[in-house]
């Protein structure tokens, strides 16, 4: 793919999010600037929890990804014999993961000139506004790799792993606390009076690096100058430490780990064995697991937002089909990369080449099926609908199977040798997944919202909505499965670089 | 003698370059084959052609009887693979991957837990708890011999099996391999370690740019050259006899 390609559907990412995310917000802020909570507005509290957030991403998410990607790459120890600095090997591997994990923080921009317009910022304010913002990233990527050094004292690789899921989780939790400030507006007056009241004074707290950014753009120099001196200190500390703790904690990194007492052996069937294998697999890997959860979590933003509505509701399940279907692929295509690292082993077993395929397609397929499952059967209790939702999984059901092979498929297609498990796809890859899950949960959407949809589709005709809504979806589900089976049988999926050379 | 490993004019061919040229031989009952060749010759291909993993562009290739392309599997039960690279599933502890293995291969579980205890034993194994994402190379290389060791195929194909193996570790593997040789296996073995294809192989095939040069015991490979040591025949063979000179320009 030619790189004005990767340019042009990279800004198309940002601008698809930026540009709805600015006027939203815009709106957002128009109401929530007349709303007075002691001598701060609604929207310096928001962008305050913003800002609160950011810091937390990075350090949850960034935290344990300098210290996988710094201290146990395995390229830090060839470059440690190289006649360059130790600072500056520790540093231009931070700042490349921090270049990625930093990445939220862009969604920060639309937010802030959101803000700056409707509290009537003039453009001088809004540059140096953009200033502290770099120091408060600063700040948080400084912070991030100090933790990065402390961690690595102590810190397995395996144990390092599990840390940035349960992080990750931690991160979810926060940004659903943060998504339930912007609902507020909906509740009754003296309810968000007295929940802010709570949050201003936790929010609005002068040891947070959020109240320095927010006060300093107001025009304190005193608060100019804390986050800048902080943000310096942070950073020259961790660039002193770095020195030393490279060798030490690259060393300590590779010694310490958990170990699980040795019992007795077990011999299972083959493809019991395989299910088993695939089962650890799917649970260890925290980036595989991580996936489960979005098809769990985001309906429930939805639905939450505004749970008086049944159509809400039901948007809520069809997103969490949509994400399962797209997040199924991804993670077949991640539990192949990892047989495609140790290949020789499924290589030289005594099996049928789609045995392992399907023991995958079963341990995923049946994941995601029963996270639904739960998630449908706890949101039937309070909004009802069981078999609305019952239905609509085992819809599902068969395009879970035809989108975990189609990630066997993608991963020999489009494989992207340096992303590991995390990223086994490259961005065509990523965005046909995305596509067939789309595709996936118009496919589920359609037939349920046909039979169980009470109106919704009243636009069309009778024999229209039929077609639409019952005959096509089945037809593309019958045409892709057959198209995946004469794919994926004259596949080497066991070695998907291999096949890319070949093509 | 009956032979375990055949190999009949295999060759291979990557686009237009031939990594593999008509190659041909045989591995028999009790024997060690030691595999040499400079880097890039052709040792893990045809090894990989053996065993079934890389299908050749010509030739055959046979296994205790049995066409390797015809009958996969029942050629997979009879045979051990040892690559040279100890790539395991990283998310897995050791007794996992061996129990894992074990199963894959039908393996009873007193005999599971007996070869297991053995082998952990003879190579000073007792890490199998951990997570073998947390291995170093020689501990991913040792429990990779378990796997494939703990059910005595019949054929035993290894790449470099000794690299990453500490001292005491190396020279248990080249006694069981003679052991296993003498009960009736045949290991094939590819190695740059021209000491141990030396005191270890019973017959050696040398492989250069594809095509096999030379094959024989070590008399009959020194009578045939007329060089005394397996590394000047080795070099003398492979036209890496000028080193001297190499080095003296160096």
């Amino acid at each position: 793919m030619p790189i004005w390609l990767y340019v042009f559907l990279l800004a198309l990412v940002v601008a698809s999010f930026g540009i709805p995310g600015y006027f939203l917000m815009r709106g957002a802020f128009v109401k929530y600037s007349q709303f007075f909570i002691g001598t701060s507005t609604l929207a310096d509290l928001f962008l305050e929890i913003s800002l609160l957030g950011i810091l937390a991403l990075i350090l949850m998410i960034d935290t344990p990804a300098v210290i996988l990607n710094v201290f146990m790459s395995n390229d830090v120890g060839y470059l440690l014999t190289l006649p360059i600095s130790r600072s500056a090997i520790f540093y231009s591997k931070v700042i490349e993961t921090l270049i990625e994990g930093a990445f939220p923080a862009l969604f920060f921009i639309p937010l802030f000139l959101a803000y700056a317009n409707v509290a009537r910022m003039p453009w001088y304010s809004i540059l140096f506004s953009f200033i502290m913002y770099v120091f408060y990233v600063l700040f948080s990527a400084g912070v991030a790799g100090f933790l990065s050094m402390i961690f690595s004292k102590f810190a397995s690789k395996s144990g390092m792993r599990k840390f940035m899921f349960f992080s990750s989780m931690a991160t979810l939790t926060l940004a659903y606390l943060m998504m339930n400030i912007t609902t507020m507006p909906n509740f009754e007056p003296q309810n968000m009076q007295d929940a802010l009241s709570a949050y201003v004074s936790k929010v609005n707290f002068s040891l947070w690096p959020s109240t320095w950014f927010l006060r300093s753009i107001k025009g304190s120099p005193i608060f100019t100058l804390i986050l800048v001196g902080a943000s310096l200190t942070v950073f020259a500390l961790s660039y002193l430490l770095s020195t030393r703790s490279l060798l030490s904690g690259f060393s300590n990194v590779k010694s310490s780990s958990k170990s699980i007492k040795v019992k007795k052996y077990h011999s299972h069937g083959a493809f019991e064995a395989l299910l088993s294998k695939e089962f650890r697999m799917f649970r260890r890997e925290p980036s595989i697991l991580f996936m489960i959860l979005y098809p769990a979590i985001f309906p429930l933003f939805i639905i939450l937002s505004n749970s008086s509505h049944t159509q809400n509701v039901i948007m809520g399940e069809l997103t969490s089909v949509f994400m399962a279907s797209m997040y199924v692929s991804l993670s077949i295509a991640s539990l192949t990369s990892i047989d495609a690292k140790s290949r020789w082993i499924l290589e030289t077993l005594p099996l049928k080449t789609v045995t392992p395929l399907w023991a995958k397609v079963v341990v995923v397929s049946g994941a995601y099926t029963s996270v639904m499952l739960l998630t449908f059967s706890i949101l039937s209790i309070f909004f009802g609908g069981l078999g609305f939702a019952l239905f609509m999984i085992g819809l599902s059901l068969p395009i879970f199977v035809i989108a975990s092979f189609f990630g066997v498929y993608a991963v020999t297609k489009w494989p992207n040798p340096s992303g590991g498990t995390r990223k086994p796809l490259n961005i065509t890859g990523s965005l046909i997944s995305m596509l067939i899950g789309f595709v996936g949960a118009i496919c589920v959407g359609a037939p349920t919202l046909y039979l169980f949809g009470n109106g919704m589709i009243w636009m069309f005709s009778g024999l229209t909505s039929f077609l639409l809504f019952l005959i096509v979806p089945f037809t593309i589900e019958i045409i892709f499965a057959l198209f995946l089976r004469k794919k994926i049988v004259n596949l080497n999926w066991g070695d998907p670089f291999e096949n890319e050379n070949a093509h | 003698m009956e032979k375990l490993v055949s190999a009949r004019e295999l060759k291979k061919l990557f686009g237009k370059v031939e990594a593999v040229k008509a190659v041909s031989f045989h591995v028999y009952k009790n024997e060690i084959y030691g595999f040499l060749g400079p880097n890039g010759a052709g040792k893990t291909t045809t090894l990989r052609m053996l065993t079934g993993v890389l299908k050749p562009t010509s030739g055959d290739t046979e296994i205790c009887g049995m066409d390797v392309l015809q009958r996969p599997i029942d050629v997979k039960f009879v045979t051990g693979v040892v690559p040279d690279e100890p790539n395991m599933y990283e998310n897995l502890t050791g007794q996992e991957f061996l129990e894992f293995i074990g199963s894959v291969f039908s393996m009873k579980k007193e005999k599971l837990n007996q070869r297991v205890e053995e082998l952990s034993d003879a190579f000073d194994v007792n890490f199998l708890g951990k997570f073998i994402g947390d291995y170093s190379h020689g501990m991913k290389q040792k429990l990779m011999l378990i796997s494939v060791l703990m059910r005595k195929p019949r054929v035993l194909f290894l790449d470099e099996p000794t690299v990453g193996l500490d001292a005491k570790s190396a020279k248990i593997l080249k006694m069981l391999l003679r052991k296993y040789a003498n009960e009736g296996s045949a290991i094939f073995m590819t190695t740059h370690v021209l000491e141990i294809a030396e005191k270890m192989c019973d017959r050696i095939g040398i492989i250069n740019k594809g095509e096999l040069i030379a094959e024989g015991t070590l008399s009959e490979l020194r009578s045939r050259s007329g060089k005394e040591s397996l590394e000047d025949i080795f070099l003398n063979l492979t036209g890496e006899d000028e080193i001297k000179e190499i080095v003296d320009n160096l």
